[in-house]
């Protein structure tokens, strides 16, 4: 199994409750690459309804399941389409047609309705709808599935990058890895290899002499500072830049674009993206313009390359068996989103198991991921932290805090903007998987909040380095990393604080270093 | 409702702005019986800092050099070479320091010397004027004697595990972190530096600190600031002679070592008799005839008008609030005085473009007079890092933004006669 997004963490778990012996590669961190740079929308299937219908109808599906198996990272806010011009209320009908032509719940309001669920909408708003739309953090929902396919078995290895693989005539027989742990090379020797690396996919299968034609999509999104939506708002038109606003956690996330790109690896939001995006939803909800932009980031579509262009293509995702072309072992997966991850390790698992001659029914749709977690009261922790902790890890917030109640360091406040205590970062960073400042973040929301990591990133940097070794280096690649996500940011408030922030490394002497970096 | 306060104020100078730069500026102006009011609200850019004076190793540097003083250093507006710029220094120091002292808050060494000492993340601080007690941080130092650097759980100012390790690794010393846990803390993880102030004005908490100290290893201790200004020179020595240590203090910026010189550069003002109007705000300036005759203040709900006939502006920079940023372009809100203008291509901004902005700020002449709509104002002056070629991050900094707020009273007082 290789890849270690959501649809490859949602493949171990599902190989691993059918029974099979599975070992997942992931060349950087769980969720990194599309999957962490996505809007985390649980789509109800609206946005699709009209061009795109089978998307449409396995968004339907899934966002029933997902809200069943992952609860816990769910959060359920329901969303509504807004027509705040004739043009947009003229796409009324058309709209409503493919939505129950497809089976995707929608329902007319009244702009009355509509403010009184989104107060801080435009008042120029003529129809709204409302629909089954909801969040799900893509990070947690990969780290729950990394748990339990584990639990249940599977040895699931991040920062372990595949850098080759031999055939036996038509069979790959070995598959060569480097573990960013050790410096010697090592090796598995898999009965069946699964790609499922999305943008990454033709880079794995030329690895074989395969050819994937995999067309990559830009899709930029700005994260604003606190939370201007209660729920998704989207705009009532053909699928288009800037027409979605998710709230997360405690921002709004803003979103897309779409562009094609040559290579998934240097791929980052520009300002004008920001501009665009930014002065498209302000249109949706006014004050969004007034807002500081907090960060902005690419996400990465791999679309199945099939003649159409952008927002033309399909986003459902395509199951491709290699057996055609001379590799019987090796199944790739492109294409797809989040909110049919589990649909797609569904049908991968099928081929499968159909392949290695084993039966076994998938059980993923039915049991809740990690099990139930029902008890959030633990000694020496607040409710409210509680309560944080249960809708971030699920079940596993019971270990959590009790890592965090141990201690009175454990208890301490890592990062203020997320409230993150100092036990849960420390619980993280005790396992193998962690090996950086940015694992550390995308498992706990350190240092993803309003400051973007300026107060805290010393905090996290203590807790994760207890080896003695240089400390710095650490600090500065993290911080490199994140000012990719700042740069397209800064202007008015945010500029402010960015340069409030480089004043403040400067006085404990982490100055910026030359080029692009801090 | 706006409701005028009674008397109407007149003032021979106002300064706008409460920060290092502005209070210094006040407290010159009203040891020479000039009669000033100082306006401002909010948190002053040097109650964030780390409360050390760093100014002079650019002058212990190479860049003096008489091409360099005459374009952009920003050290030539105290003179025309070295000597004349450390005469200046040497007069500002010997007014500032005496005082500050009187105010609760030492400072030592010699202002034309640069001392290196541990930031609470253990990284080498430059600095001219420390507070007594860093000065005893100064490396040398640490590396004769055995040090140890002590963290109070439940206090976040520092981490000596993690200081240690870059010690280490940046320079290559040896020290020994330890931790103690203060009863007195009653097992609380979330307090505030000033909750930290005010829980050891009680006897238990220095109590036990000073045992913990006694406790370590080495003759040298360092700890995060605990103190505030009333509690600083008499919490510092309590924790020295009952601990039979030597104890210094990390450089800790968001913490108690900047708010202790802002308080004690307020008391400083007031003692020279300056009118302090905190918690005010300037909004609006009048200019008739290249000067400025008199400025519109507002609090809350009320609004006053300050007749007036100079006028210091040390609002800071676009970090401090002085300055607004509009998208890229910066601009100076209050009097709307012409700034440096910003090359257009600043779309993806590298460090050195970064550095240039922050540096971008109110363009003055020779004797630190801006001009508004192309005419010099001839009864306003300019202090501190409001000024262009004044930021923290190209080496300006507290030392540079009280060298102009010194030379700016100079100009006023030969406005105001």
């Amino acid at each position: 199994m290789i890849g270690g997004g959501a649809t490859g963490a949602g493949i171990a778990r599902d190989l691993s409750m059918r029974g099979v012996e599975v070992i997942l590669l992931e060349r950087g961190d769980f969720s990194a690459g599309a999957t962490g740079r996505s809007h985390g929308m649980l789509h109800s299937g609206a946005r699709y309804a009209v061009k795109d219908p089978d998307s449409a109808r396995e968004c339907a599906i899934e966002n029933k399941v997902l809200k069943r198996i992952a609860p816990f990272c769910i959060e359920d806010t329901g969303g509504i389409y807004l027509g705040i011009n004739d043009s947009d209320a003229s796409y009324l009908d058309n709209f409503m047609g493919g939505c129950s032509n497809t089976g995707v719940k929608a329902e007319e309001i009244t702009v009355r309705e509509a403010l009184e669920r989104e107060p801080l909408i435009s008042p120029g708003t003529q129809v709204a709808v409302s629909v089954l739309d909801a969040y799900i953090d893509p990070f947690f929902l990969t780290q729950a599935n990394v748990a339990e396919a584990r639990a249940m078995g599977a040895e699931v290895r991040n920062h372990c990058e595949v850098v080759g693989m031999d055939l036996w005539e038509d069979t790959v027989i070995e598959v060569r890895i480097r573990d960013r742990r050790s410096t010697s090379l090592s090796v598995v020797k898999p009965d069946m290899v699964i790609n499922a690396t999305g943008a990454w996919g033709s880079r794995i299968a030329s690895m074989v002499g395969l050819e994937i034609p995999i067309r990559v999509d830009k899709g930029s999104l700005v994260i604003m500072n606190g939370r201007k939506v209660n729920g998704l708002v989207n705009r009532l038109r053909l699928p288009s830049d800037g027409d979605i606003i998710v709230p997360s956690h405690s921002s709004s996330i803003v979103g897309t674009t779409c562009d094609e790109i040559s290579s998934p690896d240097d791929c980052v939001a520009t300002i004008d993206d920001v501009k665009l995006l930014i002065q498209q939803a302000a249109e949706m909800v006014p004050s969004i313009g007034e807002t500081r932009a907090v960060r902005a980031y690419a996400g990465i579509r791999p679309l199945p390359a099939e003649g159409d262009e952008g927002r033309d293509i399909s986003r459902t995702f395509k199951l491709i068996d290699h057996s055609q072309e001379g590799v019987v072992n090796m199944v790739s997966i492109i294409g797809g989103k989040l909110t049919t991850y589990r649909l797609m390790a569904e049908k991968v698992s099928d081929l499968v198991m159909e392949k290695l001659g084993n039966r076994g029914k998938c059980r993923t749709a039915s049991q809740e991921i990690g099990g139930e977690c029902s008890d959030h009261e633990f000694d020496l922790i607040s409710d409210f932290q509680a309560g944080r902790m249960a809708a971030k890890y699920g079940a596993a917030c019971r270990d959590i805090a009790g890592e965090c109640s141990r201690t009175l360091r454990g208890r301490e406040m890592l990062c203020s903007c997320e409230q993150v205590l100092r036990g849960e970062a420390v619980y993280f960073a005790q396992t193998e998987d962690v090996l950086s400042i940015a694992d550390i973040l995308r498992r706990t929301r350190a240092g993803m909040g309003y400051c973007q990591s300026g107060m805290c990133v010393t905090r996290t940097l203590s807790v994760l380095d207890e080896s003695g070794e240089d400390p710095l280096p650490l600090l500065q690649d993290f911080l490199e990393e994140r000012w990719k996500g700042v740069q397209p940011v800064l202007f008015d408030t945010q500029l402010r604080q960015e340069l409030l922030k480089v004043q403040l490394f400067k006085s404990l002497s982490l100055e910026r270093k030359g080029g692009d970096g801090h | 409702m706006a409701i005028r306060p009674t008397p109407p104020m007149d003032f021979d100078c106002l300064v706008v702005g409460h920060g290092a730069a502005g209070l210094l500026c006040a407290s010159r102006l009203a040891s020479r019986d000039v009669k000033v009011a100082v306006v401002g609200t909010g948190e002053t850019s040097t109650s964030l800092s780390t409360g050390c004076i760093n100014v002079l190793d650019q002058i212990e540097s190479d860049l003096i050099d008489p091409n360099v003083l005459a374009s952009q250093f920003p050290y030539s507006l105290a003179g025309k070479d070295r000597d004349e710029v450390i005469m200046v220094l040497e007069d500002l120091y010997s007014f500032l320091i005496p005082d500050l002292e009187m105010q609760g808050l030492p400072m030592r060494g010699n202002p034309l010397s640069i001392r290196r000492m541990l930031t609470s993340l253990g990284t080498p601080y430059q600095c001219s004027i420390p507070q007594i007690y860093n000065l005893r941080g100064r490396l040398e130092h640490i590396s004769e004697k055995g040090t140890s650097l002590l963290g109070i759980m439940g206090h976040r100012d520092s981490d000596p595990d993690l200081a240690s390790r870059m010690i280490k690794s940046t320079l290559d010393m040896e020290i020994r972190p330890f931790w103690t846990k203060p009863s007195s803390f009653e097992g609380r993880t979330d307090l505030t530096a000033c909750e930290v102030s005010r829980l050891a004005k009680r006897k238990d908490l220095t109590d036990e600190l000073a045992e913990a100290i006694s406790e370590v290893e080495g003759e040298l201790v360092g700890i995060p600031p605990v103190f505030d200004l009333s509690g600083y020179q008499e919490g510092m020595s309590f924790l020295e002679r009952s601990s039979g240590k030597e104890v210094f203090e990390l450089v800790t910026p968001l913490s108690l070592p900047g708010r202790r010189l802002q308080a004690a550069m307020e008391s400083m003002a007031r003692a020279k008799g300056c009118t302090m109007l905190l918690g005010w705000r300037a909004f609006d300036v009048e200019i008739v005839n290249g000067e400025v005759t008199g400025v519109v203040l507002n609090s809350r709900s009320r609004e006053a008008r300050v007749d007036l006939s100079s006028i210091v502006l040390a609002t800071g920079d676009s970090v401090g609030g002085g300055l607004t940023l509009k998208g890229q372009s910066v601009l100076e809100p209050l009097m709307g005085a012409s700034c440096t203008l910003i090359g257009e291509d600043l779309r993806t901004l590298h460090a050195e473009d970064l550095v240039e902005l922050s540096n971008a700020g109110v363009e003055v002449d020779s004797v630190l007079r801006p001009r508004c709509s192309g005419e010099i104002i001839a009864n306003a002056a300019v202090a501190g890092s409001v000024i262009s070629g004044f930021s923290y991050l190209s080496g300006g900094g507290m030392g540079a933004a009280m060298l102009t707020s010194w030379l700016a009273a100079q100009t006023i007082m030969e406005v105001v006669g």
